[in-house]
């Protein structure tokens, strides 16, 4: 399964390293030169990443795993208002962004309060179009009991933060996060968001075998690049109108401009739309392209 | 020294809760001006009480500390003598009198077209009711958000404040005479 990491080095000679990873089948993503230095964010099979590795070492430079690169995560807050944004809703996203995930913030219409509180149909199917969750919830332990019954059904990874260091009987909680008045820097804030990215990573792995076990048609990198170059949606740093997930691709285009066309690439000697379900999001009337595996193609491992 | 006190629920809770208030308070520079906070929580409602008391150690200004009041032919003359509160005093005059019978001859001149001794004090700027609007404003900041049923009891250097997300019901003001009791002494 390709994995995503970031080349780090010097400007020079930076282009045996594309050809290196070209060559052992990876996919360059992104390049953002900064003077002598360049950021190369790329995707690889794990297994061929030592290879690449003996070159960069030569070249003094380093590359560096980021985990959630091909992933797109929903942090939910139950409303956008000052009691959750910017913290710790912000600094949640901004750590995981760090770690190459493409991060939504969703605010719930009614996720406040204790007896009013809902999530409704709608807000869910918006959350269960992410490759994870990670919901922030408050300071008060009978509140976040209530309210994890709703999360409970979500088939995503998920994790649920909210202050009390601990609660019994709830999966997947992370504590000492809930109210915060300032921005999460301390080094005992830190150490907590790096257990929400521990967690998550955890969760996470296990989709991640299961898709390898039970490969996907087309890596969602390959039908990314293919459909950048195809469609002409080639992205910037400031916009990507392809994001990545684990097992497919959001097309950040309206649906019914452009989902025929996607359905009618040709990718890999398929066509797309017969390898994959492309349906209308119900977040921002984009495109959502889900791959479909070998085994539901009948296709041998 | 501003004391924030919290109760009803686990330690931790509290604790959380008590920080947060003193932090928002503190950094919105209102936390001088505050003498004793209490936050009493009963999450089986649910139900949070805020008792607030401000420091009153600021007396209001009235009009003949800033103003020369003199008596001239059945009319009071104003002479403004600081301009920062030119506005402040003809809207004041304005809200009591009406528009009609007060004139602006100069910047700084007001007449009032009828004598009234009261006049002289007649509060133009009062902090303590400034810092009341802007405590208040930093508490919906502080109080669970889903808590928007509320109910406000006020006095001379502070208030009470009850915020429920359930219609409100009669414990509630037993609460509030109590919290009252103990924040005055």
């Amino acid at each position: 399964m390709f994995k995503i990491y970031v080349f780090k080095g010097g400007i020079y000679r930076h282009d045996e390293v594309i050809e290196e990873i070209e060559d052992l089948g990876g996919i360059i993503l992104q390049k953002m030169p900064m003077q002598t230095e360049i950021d190369i964010v790329f995707a690889l099979e794990e297994p061929d990443i030592e290879h690449l590795e003996k070159l960069t070492k030569k070249l003094r430079g380093e590359v560096i795993d980021i985990p959630f690169g091909d992933m797109e995560i929903a942090i939910v807050a139950p409303s956008l208002s000052r009691h959750h944004l910017p913290h710790p809703v912000c600094d949640l996203s901004e750590f995981l962004r760090r770690y190459g995930s493409t991060t939504n913030i969703i605010g719930l219409a009614r996720g406040y309060g204790k007896t009013i509180f809902q999530i409704s149909d709608k807000e869910k199917r918006i959350i269960s179009e992410h490759d994870a969750a990670i919901f922030s919830y408050g300071m008060f332990e009978e509140c976040i009991l209530i309210k994890e019954k709703e999360v409970r059904d979500f088939t995503i990874p998920y994790v649920l933060c909210g202050g009390p260091s601990r609660i019994d009987g709830i999966r997947n909680y992370i504590g000492d996060i809930g109210r915060k008045p300032g921005r999460m820097k301390s080094s005992e804030d830190i150490k907590t968001l790096e257990r929400v990215k521990n967690l998550l990573l955890e969760m996470v792995e296990k989709k991640r075998e299961d898709i390898s076990n039970d490969p996907l048609m087309l890596p969602p990198v390959y039908v990314k690049r293919a459909l950048e170059d195809e469609l002409g949606l080639e992205g910037t740093l400031g916009d990507n109108p392809i994001v990545l997930h684990l097992d497919g691709v959001r097309v950040k285009k309206p649906f019914n401009d452009l989902s025929i066309k996607v359905a009618d690439s040709i990718i890999g000697g398929h066509r797309l739309g017969d390898i994959a379900r492309i349906t209308r999001s119900n977040m921002n009337d984009t495109i959502i392209v889900k791959m479909r595996t070998k085994s539901e193609m009948g296709v041998g491992a | 020294m501003m004391e924030v006190i919290v109760r009803g629920g686990t330690q931790e809770e509290n604790e959380s809760l008590r920080k947060l208030t003193e932090d928002t308070l503190k950094d919105s520079g209102l936390g001088k001006k505050q003498r004793k906070v209490i936050i009493a929580i009963d999450i089986g409602i649910p139900a949070f009480y805020m008792a607030v008391r401000f420091k009153s150690d600021v007396e209001p200004i009235i009009l003949d500390n800033i103003a020369t009041i003199r008596e001239q032919s059945n009319k009071m003359k104003i002479q403004i003598n600081q301009e920062r509160y030119y506005d402040q005093v003809i809207e004041k005059l304005w809200s009591i009198y009406g528009k009609d019978m007060v004139e602006q001859s100069e910047r700084n001149i007001v007449y009032l077209n009828k004598k009234d001794d009261d006049i002289k004090s007649i509060v133009i700027y009062d902090l303590t009711e400034e810092i009341r609007e802007r405590t208040i404003d930093i508490l919906w900041g502080i109080l669970p958000e889903g808590f928007k049923v509320r109910h406000f009891k006020h006095f001379d250097d502070g208030f009470i404040l009850v915020a429920t997300d359930v219609p409100q019901m009669k414990e509630f003001y037993n609460t509030i005479g109590a919290l009252e009791q103990e924040i005055r002494g």
